[in-house]
């Protein structure tokens, strides 16, 4: 994209994010969104292929699977949307992308080490355990060759022991590796669908 | 004596120069030293020298000053009396400016402005129930203003202000209103009240080793953990980040940050960051505990 002349980079591409709520006006919060999508995105964008112009990437919230206090699904989201976006687009990259939203939270007990966990919950799921929750945790890997290969960001909050968030990085791990295959699949029949004419 | 050659001064530059163009080289030169050391000429794991200064302003219910190394933050907690019903998911808000800064507020501040509402709310610093008015159905609302008069900033600084401010702030208790004014409007049904000048009640803070935030970096190549990153040298050079929020006790930690950037962070970075960041907080509590001990003539 056409870069304003005071925004451009010599040497690199310009990265620019925003992101739009479902509902309401744009306020801290989604500035709070921005600065971490850009985090994890931009050491992924092989920004320095097209210097002097502009990639900009709109994140526009439809539904938000958040309860009113949360952010982390909708952050864990907008990474994986991004990201699928950026492939979309053809933008090149380093390598893939997957977030996931782990949380923590008591079932009865007041005990936080006690804690049941949660995975990657809908709205209805979290409605439920609003009260009880302990802790939140959204977590992206990077990912090479369908491999985990590092963690690219990591956002946790609440009350939490070292053990709990060490093991989380772990659970998250697995849980991206899946949501990596997802999206191959995904991608692999998006490309199919849009090749078929080739065939005839 | 051979005259000075032209081209041997242009060469030679000033390290501040250095610093502006190079400032990861510049960075490098410093840290490849043995033992490494920084340009601010701290070690690796050493923090910046903390100062707080608490309930110096005049018209709030607590206040305080931080000053970190070369950023100091500024934090002012007022209240306003409001219909528990229309009280919104907080009992505290927290707006951070910037001081001799005009225009909309720069994307960074908004995003530490929403960090730090967010962190308040999450870690629970104190119970909303003491700031409800008894008979009525109205309650206290608080409002932690932050200033950051320094053109370098962090959040450590900005929370470390608001935790000093709430660690003295005193609740007016509430009174009938007695003054003309608010005699002669109406209220309605519900009892006017207003706060006293005189009288006032601690606020109880869910924290006796308060939750301090710390941050790290960890450099791409080397994987070498720095503490307390300040500096736009350090900050240009450094793309890990670690961002720990917690108090010095043993088992729980209440916010954890990490962007990798284009680096690896292992899980030995993190937990000496959450080792390195408990002392810091145990060091912390006692800078502010001496301080309000000095104000006040006896323990908080």
């Amino acid at each position: 994209m056409e870069v304003n002349k005071r925004d451009e980079l010599p040497d690199v591409a310009t990265l620019e994010i925003v992101v739009r709520p479902d509902v309401g006006v744009t306020s801290t919060r989604e500035q709070f969104l921005q600065d971490r999508i850009m985090r994890v995105i931009a050491p992924v964008i092989a920004l320095e292929l097209h210097p002097r112009t502009l990639i900009q990437i709109v994140v526009q919230i439809v539904q938000s699977g958040d309860t009113k206090i949360l952010n982390t699904i909708t952050l864990s989201a907008s990474i994986n949307a991004t990201y699928m976006a950026l492939l979309d687009a053809g933008v090149p990259l380093r390598s893939t992308v997957s977030a996931t939203s782990i949380i923590y939270y008591t079932a009865g007990t007041s005990d936080s080490s006690k804690a049941k966990v949660l995975i990657d919950p809908t709205r209805a799921e979290l409605e439920k355990i609003e009260k009880d929750i302990v802790s939140v945790h959204t977590i992206a890997y990077e990912l090479k060759g369908g491999k985990i290969e590092r963690l690219l960001l990591s956002e946790s909050v609440g009350s939490f022991t070292e053990d709990q968030v060490l093991e989380c990085y772990d659970t998250a791990a697995n849980i991206c590796d899946e949501t990596n295959r997802t999206m191959r699949e995904a991608v692999t029949l998006g490309v199919q669908q849009k090749s078929r004419w080739r065939e005839a | 004596m051979p005259e000075t050659q032209p081209f041997a001064e242009a060469l030679s530059s000033s390290p501040q120069l250095f610093a502006r163009l190079l400032p990861t080289v510049y960075f490098d030169k410093y840290l490849s030293l043995d033992p490494p050391i920084r340009p601010s000429l701290r070690s690796p794991t050493q923090f910046r020298p903390c100062s707080i200064n608490t309930s110096a302003l005049p018209n709030t219910f607590g206040s305080s000053v931080v000053r970190m190394g070369e950023c100091i933050a500024v934090c002012g907690i007022t209240g306003y009396i409001i219909d528990s019903n229309e009280a919104g998911r907080s009992a505290l808000y927290t707006n951070v400016d910037i001081v001799g800064r005009a225009g909309p507020p720069q994307s960074e501040l908004m995003s530490m402005s929403e960090w730090m509402y967010e962190t308040a709310l999450a870690t629970k610093l104190f119970d909303p129930v003491q700031l409800r008015i008894e008979n009525t159905a109205q309650t206290v609302v608080l409002q932690a203003q932050i200033q950051l008069l320094s053109q370098m900033y962090s959040g450590d600084v900005a929370w470390a202000a608001l935790l000093a401010a709430l660690a003295v702030t005193r609740i007016p208790k509430a009174i009938p209103a007695d003054d003309e004014e608010t005699l002669t409007a109406d209220f309605g049904t519900e009892p006017v009240v207003r706060f006293s000048k005189t009288e006032t009640k601690k606020l109880e803070l869910n924290y006796e080793n308060l939750p301090w935030c710390v941050n790290f970096g960890v450099m791409d190549d080397t994987g070498l953990v720095l503490a307390d990153l300040e500096g736009r040298v350090e900050e240009v050079s450094v793309q890990g980040r670690i961002t720990i929020v917690t108090s010095s006790v043993k088992s729980s930690i209440q916010n954890l940050s990490i962007s990798a950037g284009k680096g690896i962070i292992s899980k030995e970075h993190i937990r000496q960051c959450i080792a390195l960041a408990k002392n810091r907080a145990a060091e912390l509590d006692s800078i502010l505990n001496s301080q309000i001990y000095q104000s006040n003539g006896n323990r908080w």
